[in-house]
């Protein structure tokens, strides 16, 4: 009994799997197909003709650099965000501060601008800083979407967990931030990868703002290398298919390693 | 205690100053250049004069402006409600140990790990009425006879560029959704099973209850990212065709960057964001009130 | 009460705190009006914005090193700017005070740039210089405003009729459609299950406007006479075609892009489009042939200019800049730089005195198009003109109202602008 409700779940999910990344399926076939595969009447589901040009054509166009830029630009993003946001969360939940309620409104009117607004009273403010040309531009706005985001998530995740604990750690003799250290941060583990992983793809998926604030081409992300291959006069369905597959494969991979410490933490259930 | 008020300020205030010195100044910009009369003339010379409410008039007037605020909220419930649901129910389902749940949960991201403009480049791709392959395989399982118009009919664009953005939000909602699911302290969950409880009983009266507060912060930031979206929009259909799927930030996009009427486009970004205020104090509201009880 | 009476506290609060913060606004702005107004001459450098992408920017990045090396009074430097990005970047730049000395930008904008401000006039510089009358008048007019030269065009294309000969010959069609009549009736002979027999591009976006003008100026109409008897005519054949099956619905969300791409893969035998598409057929489509000829017309033959201009930003370096426009812009070079990259030449004296076009097979049929090729506008106001004809196409194209009802509407909401 216990083993065929095993099975059916396993089933169940594959088979929800399978059509829920259809899309992405169909992403990565068609970067082996040639144009005029794309468009046949009849599509297929493999590649009659397995191509690797549109590969060939786009690892010419400098996939090594964009790709260091993305990762340079989401892990610093993302580390930024760590550290503002963990301390500030935990604050907003435990301790009886003043102004706690605008606090949390600040932090959630300050998501509320649409990206395309910020743009320019941006530029102003970075130009007199020096930042235009450099990761600290799209990193620092970057960061305002992560920062927000976590703070509110985290603060949500640290009401759970039971004072008692802080109080045992208190009567030992730490201080608050040992007790933050060496308490709090371990038992929410889980929650603050989520969060940092989720950062970090907020900040890997960032064009708009690297495109604004760097003209610089060499510290474009992989995002405006895409863009770019679109170029003007149009977009050829499997280089793009090629650029977007190769720029997600990593993310993947990265995914995969950090899902594995996630669900440990997710199934254990740190949290009792 | 004086000292340790300093100590805990200093865990709360540096994300707070980060936030204000990025987020303030535009903010501050963009509500004042919504009274202002700035084009691109007067934003290199400075003369920037006030015309107060003006804009926000001629805004209202503007052809497609009002149905672009309903397209905003139609597609922000229709998404959220969409996401939040199926994420939920995958949060579920994948909360129950069997041996790939796991694996299988970590995949389901990846429809979430692709940049949105690929997203939108994927289903353009996929939704073309000719030899799209959404049509192809409805109609080759014969679910359809017509190919659906799914972009070009103004009638389904909105809920098509919903589909997709649906499929985005999924893995976002399952994964926070699951934290807060194995979160939940397991003791209830057993002397309800004691009780007899059954698998509804046990979702409605304890997990839905306990997931409150996480489920309502979802909701807020999905809301959130829903309502300014713009990139899926913008690449997909460009806000068309006619006004169908045309929102408030493709508008505020279009006044300011394409016809250089910056502080119409201001105005239109201000509203969006009232809207999204006001969301946003019935949030705090509902928190204040669960965090007293 | 008393949580709501801390709520407001707290937003007033916080708008404090934050317009504290804006004290930096006019700051800022002072800041920037003394750059801007800096001045700049007998400056050395010379930055240049450019959209070109592929072999059109080796071919314009090699020519600034050219130019560099021709001569030491000035150094140019281009900056890659993407197409989509190009209106965005100079908004940024005029805020922020960092625009570049030059930029391309498409002809179609170049009447809103100046009038914007953001230009230098440079009429005194192109009379003195005496060559504009060697180049065509439709891409000259795209660089004036108010009468006066706001840049010059550096390569021009325009749309014509692209057809598919052997889909053409199995429907016994011996020659393209010429009348809107022979159009309807041949796209109507060449449409089956599988190919639709003529497409035009009506996405919402300057790309719908563009390719509706041939039809509009054919009738006689156009964009300050939309309500005009033509403008419906030509209207109602878009429609019609759609309603008939020999035109997708769907080319409201098709670009010109997407419609290259169809007619590549065979699946459209007709379709409206641009020069710079033909490499692309060639290179995806070896074994198919096709032709190039005149968009069918109603009165007379029209079609619609597209192309660059490069243009000179006000506050910069003028004089380099100019500098480098006439270098770039010399018969030989110019002939050279356009051929090399599939458009047509700005010049005339460039078209006539060489056989590149003449003798290609396939830019030789937009020879006779460029004559009568004009262009958008000019108008400052053209991105909401242009946004009035498209929603007036897409509304008309997808059968919400009816051709005669989309115009008037559009062309209520034209003549509102064009009186502001």
């Amino acid at each position: 009994m216990q083993r065929r409700k095993e099975w059916m779940l396993n089933s169940l999910g594959i088979l929800f799997v399978l059509i829920f990344l259809f899309p992405v399926y169909w992403m990565i076939i068609t970067a082996f197909k040639s144009q005029s595969e794309i468009f046949q009447s009849t599509p297929t589901f493999w590649p009659k003709d397995f191509q690797f040009t549109s590969f060939i054509d786009i690892f010419k166009d400098n996939v090594g650099q964009y790709f260091l830029n993305s990762f340079m630009i989401a892990g610093l993003a993302t580390i930024l965000v760590l550290v503002l946001a963990v301390p500030s969360a935990y604050g907003l939940a435990r301790f009886k501060v003043k102004g706690k309620n605008p606090m949390i409104l600040l932090f959630l009117v300050t998501q509320m601008l649409p990206a395309t607004v910020i743009l320019t009273p941006l530029f102003i403010v970075f130009n007199n800083l020096s930042l235009l040309n450099t990761y600290w531009g799209p990193v620092l706005t970057c960061a305002t979407l992560g920062v927000p985001f976590s703070v509110l998530i985290l603060r949500t995740f640290f009401l759970g967990i039971p004072k008692e604990l802080e109080e045992a750690a208190s009567i030992d003799g730490c201080g608050r931030f040992r007790t933050f250290i060496r308490v709090i941060v371990p038992i929410s583990y889980p929650s603050i990868v989520v969060c940092a992983a989720i950062s970090f793809f907020f900040s890997w998926g960032d064009l708009i703002f690297s495109m604004t604030f760097n003209r610089n081409q060499d510290l474009w992300p992989l995002t405006a290398g895409i863009y770019n291959a679109i170029g003007r006069y149009g977009i050829e369905w499997n280089d793009l298919m090629a650029f977007a597959t190769v720029s997600v494969l990593p993310v993947i991979v990265i995914f995969v390693i950090l899902q594995k410490q996630l669900v440990k933490g997710l199934v254990s259930g740190s949290i009792k | 205690m004086k000292k340790g008020r300093w100590g805990e300020y200093l865990f709360i205030y540096p994300a707070v100053i980060f936030m204000l010195l990025l987020i303030g100044y535009p903010l501050i910009y963009n509500i004042i250049l919504s009274f202002q009369d700035v084009d691109l003339n007067s934003l290199a010379t400075g003369d920037k004069h006030f015309v107060w409410f003006d804009n926000y008039k001629a805004l209202a007037d503007q052809d497609g402006f009002g149905i672009s605020v309903w397209n905003t909220i139609v597609y922000t419930l229709g998404s959220v409600v969409f996401q939040v649901v199926i994420g939920f129910l995958l949060a579920l389902f994948f909360s129950m140990k069997f041996k790939l749940a796991s694996f299988l949960r970590g995949v389901v991201m990846i429809s979430w790990l692709i940049p949105l403009t690929i997203t939108a480049l994927l289903y353009k791709f996929m939704m073309g009425s000719g030899e799209g392959i959404f049509n192809q395989m409805l109609m080759g399982i014969g679910f359809i006879d017509d190919p659906i118009q799914w972009l070009s009919n103004p009638d389904i664009a909105l809920w098509s560029v919903i589909i997709a953005n649906i499929w985005v939000g999924i893995p976002f909602n399952m994964l926070l959704l699951s934290t807060g699911l194995s979160n939940l302290p397991e003791d209830v969950y057993e002397s309800a099973s004691l009780d007899g409880a059954n698998w509804f009983q046990k979702l409605f009266k304890i997990t839905i209850p306990l997931l409150r507060p996480v489920l309502l912060v979802v909701l807020m930031l999905g809301f959130i990212y829903t309502f300014k979206v713009f990139d899926l929009v913008f690449v997909m259909t460009g806000g068309g065709p006619i006004n169908s799927t045309e929102v408030l930030s493709t508008i505020a996009y279009r006044l300011s960057f394409n016809e250089f009427q910056f502080s119409l486009g201001a105005a239109a970004a201000n509203i969006l964001f009232i809207i999204l205020l006001f969301v946003s104090v019935i949030y705090l509201f509902m928190i204040n009130k669960d965090e007293e009880a | 009460m008393k949580r709501i009476s801390g709520l407001l506290l707290a937003i007033v609060s916080l708008v404090v705190v934050l317009s504290a913060c804006s004290g930096g606004t006019s700051i800022t702005d002072d800041e920037q009006s003394g750059g801007e107004g800096e001045a700049t001459e007998g400056s050395k450098d010379v930055t240049i914005w450019f959209h070109y992408t592929g072999k059109q920017q080796e071919e314009f990045l090699s020519l600034i090193d050219e130019y560099n090396e021709s001569q030491d009074q000035y150094e140019v430097e281009g900056e890659y700017v993407p197409f989509a990005d190009v209106k965005k970047q100079l908004s940024v730049g005029v805020a922020g005070g960092t625009l570049p000395d030059m930029a391309l930008m498409d002809v179609v904008d170049n009447a809103a740039f100046a009038e914007q401000g953001v230009l230098e006039d440079i009429t005194s510089k192109v009379e003195e210089w005496g060559e504009i009358d060697n180049f065509y008048e439709g891409p000259v007019e795209s660089a004036t405003y108010d009468g006066k030269y706001y840049g010059l065009p550096v390569g021009s294309n325009a749309l014509g009729l692209f057809y598919n000969e052997d889909l053409l010959k199995e429907a016994g069609i011996e020659e393209p459609p010429t009348t809107w009549d022979e159009l309807k009736e041949d796209a109507k002979a060449l449409t089956n299950d599988d190919t639709k027999g003529f497409a035009v591009s009506a996405v919402k976006s300057e790309e719908g406007a563009f390719q509706f003008y041939p039809f509009l100026r054919s009738a006689g109409a156009d964009y300050d006479s939309l309500d005009s008897e033509g403008a419906v005519e030509a209207m109602t054949l878009l429609t019609d075609m759609i309603e008939e099956g020999s035109m997708g619905s769907d080319v409201v969300n098709a670009t010109q892009d997407d419609l290259a791409r169809q007619f590549a893969a065979g699946k459209l035998a007709m379709m409206v489009n641009g020069p710079w598409n033909i490499e692309r057929l060639k290179e995806e489509s070896p074994d198919m042939n096709f032709s190039i000829s005149q968009i069918p017309k109603d009165e007379q033959f029209a079609s619609v200019l597209g192309g660059e201009n490069l243009t000179i930003i006000k506050g910069g370096n003028v004089d380099g800049a100019f500098d480098f426009l006439t270098w770039f812009l010399e018969p030989d070079r110019h002939e050279t730089f356009t051929y090399e990259t599939g458009v047509f030449p700005a010049r005339k004296d460039v078209l006539e005195n060489s056989d590149h076009w003449t003798e290609d097979p396939y830019l030789n049929g937009f020879v006779p198009i460029m004559d009568g090729a004009v262009p958008r506008g000019p108008s400052p106001q053209w991105p909401e003109i242009s946004e009035s004809i498209q929603i007036a196409i897409q509304e008309s194209l997808t059968g919400t109202k009816s051709p005669e009802e989309a115009l008037d509407k559009a062309a209520e909401s034209v003549s509102e602008t064009v009186d502001e």
